[in-house]
């Protein structure tokens, strides 16, 4: 099992060397001029392109830049965005807890749901749960969150009422935020607020999270759901089930300890995949719902031409995927021993 | 008596052939999913097609064409075949009526589906159609392309190709695709000629993956062995007995592709990185949509064609592929009941 982890630990700088490497490539399509521009922090600095140039050795020869970006980057300087107006790495730490929440909710509706409904779906094929689900899966697929999210607003903002307002807070409980009435321990407001016993504010995140969980979970529900029903009517189809049945085993016992706990192996792989993808339906979502994470914040870096703050973003999501991916092997390890070997 | 027997014996052939097993495109327009697919397909395809019947142009468009607003174009006019098939890049910038603030309701002032911005939405969403085809072929056709001969190829030979590929592909697999794809297109610049790269430069390591899995499937079985010992040339095992074998996965993926590939490009487009402002693009109707979530005081749903029209086009147009590619599953491949 060490061994696996440490064998598995290997990969992790080689694949983060790939991924930067690949990044460094891509800048090389940006103009040098403007590659420059991405480390000045205001206008005045214009006449100082040539010397960041120089500095940067943005004229050198592609793997010198290549030491000299990675040295930056470990010391934590991603230059600077104009879209936010301060450092990449400050926007960025800023705005990523709001994100992980908004993406951690999420894939609790989508880790949750997919399996429960796609049990069921499995275990009564063809009946009325089945029926609605796939129906469900299918609309979800073609309905993209750019749309699902307009109109989840226009129906209960606009003509309904009863969701709150674009945004991460109402505005009277921003100011308990600024006041330090609700004071920050991790960055996600419903923690934050659980902790300092602001139900009141807690109540007013969770009711703004609503519409963009929905929003930003509903295609990746339908894949897990999807897969997690064809995977169990496999294995509800293997030998070991039919054995498990002539034991005189209940339907409840084969179902749930016999066949959902091989079936959950491959979907589980499946669903890494998908609650990371989140992340590149959160630039959406966010920018639907004006919510103050790293995703609407990339969207607007990405159409205002600020490098700095979308190879920024990069390289955060790079670094997110491959921990995940790490912790998900190590976790498909502990229960599949068959991975070890 | 016995001559008897003997023609009613000969004519049992043609009876069989009467109650053989339906064919492949009987299944097909017997599926109903498939069917109502297919439906709202054609339905897109002669918008796309017929934009400039449906939607004639206006303003610069006309002026290009060198007609009137208010002509008709007659069919068979060489303005009327310019419009159909090489329409001046300017016909697929919405006419725009007003600078108003506020949008016009459906079927006021000529707008059958009312306006956005003073852009009329009935003519953005027929000539998004016709973008909506452009960006499927082209994105789907390079992607296709590409996968298949860097996929044959690493998949038949093995080797350095192989080992390339796959790190590769692994390293753009590192990165959610929408990622990758916000980067490049901000890279390259926004548009829709950039939207289309980016995709694509994401998009063709999945196919070759994909044929690449199909070919080693293949590769060692039986037939394909007895061909090479037949003598068959390489090109010739591949194109003959390994390709026609992995059809039924590559016809599937290529139809669910070509709805998803034009929902991504829209929502690049939502974001504000595809298509320039007033540019026929369903993504960027949406994106007008935002503004108008909620109505004047008193009247909330006063807007609400301005989101609908668009948001139902492009579910339309979504669900239309997915039933194809479920249909199509269903139909090659009559093993899989589920």
């Amino acid at each position: 099992m060490l061994i696996y982890i440490l064998r598995r630990l290997v990969t992790v700088p080689i694949v983060l060397f790939a991924v930067t490497l690949l990044i460094v490539v891509l800048m090389q399509f940006i103009p040098l001029e403007n590659r420059a521009a991405s480390y000045i922090t205001n206008a005045r600095q214009l006449g100082q392109i040539d010397q960041i140039i120089k500095e940067k050795k943005l004229d050198q020869p592609f793997l010198v830049q290549y030491m000299i970006w990675l040295s930056d980057a470990v010391r934590g300087n991603l230059g600077y965005s104009k879209a936010s107006n301060e450092p990449v790495l400050e926007t960025i730490g800023k705005r990523l807890p709001a994100s992980i929440e908004l993406a951690l909710y999420s894939a609790i509706v989508v880790i949750g749901v997919g399996v429960l409904i796609g049990t069921r779906a499995a275990i009564h094929k063809g009946g009325w749960l089945d029926r609605i689900s796939s129906f469900l899966a299918v609309v979800g697929f073609s309905l993209p969150s750019f749309v699902l999210g307009v109109w989840l607003l226009v129906i209960f903002y606009g003509a309904l009422g009863i969701a709150p307002a674009p945004g991460r807070l109402s505005q009277e409980n921003e100011i308990l935020l600024i006041t330090g009435a609700v004071k920050r321990f991790t960055g996600m407001l419903t923690i934050d607020a659980l902790l300092s016993g602001q139900w009141a504010v807690l109540l007013d995140a969770l009711s703004h999270l609503v519409l963009p969980v929905i929003t930003l979970s509903l295609v990746s529900t339908a894949t897990v759901l999807k897969a997690m029903r064809s995977s169990l009517l496999e294995v509800l189809g293997s030998d070991f089930i039919r054995t498990a049945r002539a034991k005189g085993l209940s339907e409840a016992v084969i179902n749930i300890k016999h066949a959902r706990r091989n079936a959950l192996l491959p979907v589980a792989g499946l669903a890494t995949m998908v609650v990371l993808g989140l992340i590149g339906g959160s630039v959406i979502v966010e920018t639907i719902f004006a919510y103050p994470g790293i995703g609407s914040w990339v969207a607007k870096s990405s159409s205002t031409y600020d490098y700095a703050g979308v190879l920024g973003f990069a390289v955060v999501t790079a670094i997110i995927v491959i921990i995940a991916n790490l912790l998900v092997d190590i976790l498909y390890a502990v229960l599949d021993p068959r991975v070890r070997l | 008596m016995t001559q008897s027997l003997d023609s009613e014996r000969r004519e049992t052939p043609a009876l069989q052939h009467v109650s053989r097993a339906p064919t492949r495109l009987h299944r097909f327009i017997r599926h109903s999913q498939g069917f109502t697919g297919l439906l709202i397909l054609s339905i897109f395809l002669i918008s796309a097609i017929f934009a400039p019947v449906l939607a004639p142009p206006k303003e610069a468009c006309a002026r290009e064409l060198g007609i009137k607003e208010t002509q008709t174009l007659s069919v068979l006019s060489l303005n009327f075949l310019q419009a159909m098939f090489v329409p001046p890049e300017v016909c697929f910038e919405i006419p725009r009526s007003s600078f108003a603030d506020t949008p016009t309701p459906p079927l006021q002032g000529g707008h059958f589906l009312g306006t956005v911005k003073g852009y009329d939405i009935l003519y953005g969403l027929i000539w998004g159609s016709r973008t909506a085809f452009l960006l499927g072929i082209s994105i789907v056709g390079c992607t296709f392309l590409i996968g298949l001969s860097i996929g044959l190829i690493a998949g038949y030979f093995g080797g350095w190709v192989d080992d390339v590929l796959m790190r590769f592909t692994e390293i753009v697999f590192s990165l959610p695709s929408l990622v990758l794809m916000i980067v490049l297109v901000t890279i390259f610049g926004s548009g829709l000629i950039n939207v289309a790269i980016s995709i694509i430069l994401v998009g063709w390591a999945g196919y070759a993956r994909l044929i690449r899995g199909e070919v080693l499937r293949v590769r060692h079985l039986e037939y394909v062995e007895s061909a090479r010992a037949l003598g068959a040339s390489d090109a010739r095992i591949i194109l003959r007995h390994v390709l026609p074998n992995s059809l039924t996965t590559l016809t599937v993926q290529v139809a669910l592709d070509f709805g998803s590939v034009v929902l991504i490009a829209a929502g690049l487009s939502f974001i504000g990185l595809g298509a320039p402002i007033g540019f026929a693009d369903w993504g960027q109707l949406i994106n007008f949509s935002q503004a108008y979530i909620i109505g004047p005081a008193g009247a909330p749903l006063a807007y609400w064609f301005v989101s609908f029209f668009p948001g139902l086009t492009i579910l339309l147009w979504g669900l239309a592929w997915n039933f194809l590619g479920d249909a199509l599953t269903d139909v090659l491949n009559p093993k899989a009941s589920y």
